[in-house]
């Protein structure tokens, strides 16, 4: 191979695809982190409501209780739309199957350093159309996700 | 989606070889790279602050509303309902300023022209993809340039 194609393969690896990778599997754990907080504090929020209610029901009339019953619905809508805002799930998800994906790719689609020169420059270009056809898809798939975020509606006011 | 690197100029010395391309590279696209980031990452703070401030601003609401329904004074419930219907007449304005400035469309097209960008660097670099024997290469790189400035996101660039 030449000493070009084997300094542009070396560069490639490091500043594209560990990049890539390093940003898929720190991106994936942020998101999954974020995303269980809030399903954990989504659980909190209807064992709120639930116990409320049932006080409320019960006759106890506690100010305090009547208000957390109102109000624990809107913080739980609140807890969703901040959910679907970040996409958390599935761009968790999403990152970390294109994370795999690249991991795939490198081990077993990178050139090997014992092909011949002529084999080495199909097997580099075969590699990175792949990385990037890959890459590509990716973004793609993520502008999908995110232009179909519903957006929230402001109250309407005047409810009192 | 977006990793945190710059097109990155600084890598030309650990790379001999390949030290005009990436030279060229960053010349060519550096400038045009940097803006679509920064204006990325402006729309979306934009986009996602906005949001937010709708979201729990909607829960402020409730609980104002929620508070003078309980209330026994007239002075206090006429307070409530009038902070009520401010907050909720502010957080209307802000969704109509949002909306209309398309902060949502904006971050999304600027993080897709970065993107785009950031993956044509390497390809023009290691004379791959449509840079592979293309006889001027730094005339396709500003083409491409213009191309992946002015293509709606979501659309496929050949790679």
């Amino acid at each position: 191979m030449s000493s070009r194609e084997r300094e542009f393969l070396d560069f490639y690896e490091r500043q594209r695809v560990e990049d890539q990778l390093g940003y898929y599997r720190r991106t994936a754990a942020r998101l999954g982190r974020r995303d269980d907080q809030l399903i954990v504090l989504t659980g909190l929020l209807m064992f709120a409501a639930s116990a409320s209610a049932a006080v409320v029901a019960a006759g106890i009339d506690v100010i305090a209780l009547k208000a957390v019953a109102a109000l624990v619905p809107a913080i739980s809508a609140a807890v969703a739309a901040t959910r679907a805002l970040y996409e958390l799930e599935r761009n968790r998800a999403r990152y970390e199957d294109t994370y795999r994906d690249l991991e795939y790719l490198r081990a077993y689609k990178a050139p090997s350093s014992a092909l011949s020169d002529d084999d080495y420059g199909a097997a580099l270009a075969e590699y990175v159309h792949e990385v990037e056809e890959l890459l590509s898809q990716e973004q793609r798939q993520w502008v999908e996700t995110m232009e179909q975020i519903q957006l929230a509606e402001p109250p309407p006011g005047g409810t009192v | 989606m977006a990793s945190s690197s710059p097109v990155g100029a600084d890598a030309a010395d650990s790379y001999p070889t390949l030290k005009r391309e990436l030279e060229t590279a960053e010349r060519i696209l550096g400038p045009a790279f940097q803006d679509a980031g920064e204006r990325a990452l402006r729309y979306q703070e934009r986009f996602r602050g906005a949001e937010l401030t709708i979201i729990y601003g909607g829960v402020v609401a409730v609980a104002l509303g929620a508070v003078a329904g309980l209330t026994e004074s007239d002075m206090l419930t006429t307070t409530l309902a009038i902070s009520e219907a401010v907050l909720a007449a502010a957080l209307g304005s802000l969704a109509f300023v949002a909306r209309s400035l398309k902060w949502h469309k904006r971050w999304l097209d600027a993080r897709w022209t970065a993107e785009t960008l950031r993956g044509e660097r390497f390809l023009f670099v290691g004379r791959q993809g449509v840079y592979a024997g293309a006889p001027e290469p730094e005339r396709l790189l500003r083409q491409r340039l213009v191309e992946a400035e002015r293509l709606s996101r979501g659309a496929k660039v050949d790679v």
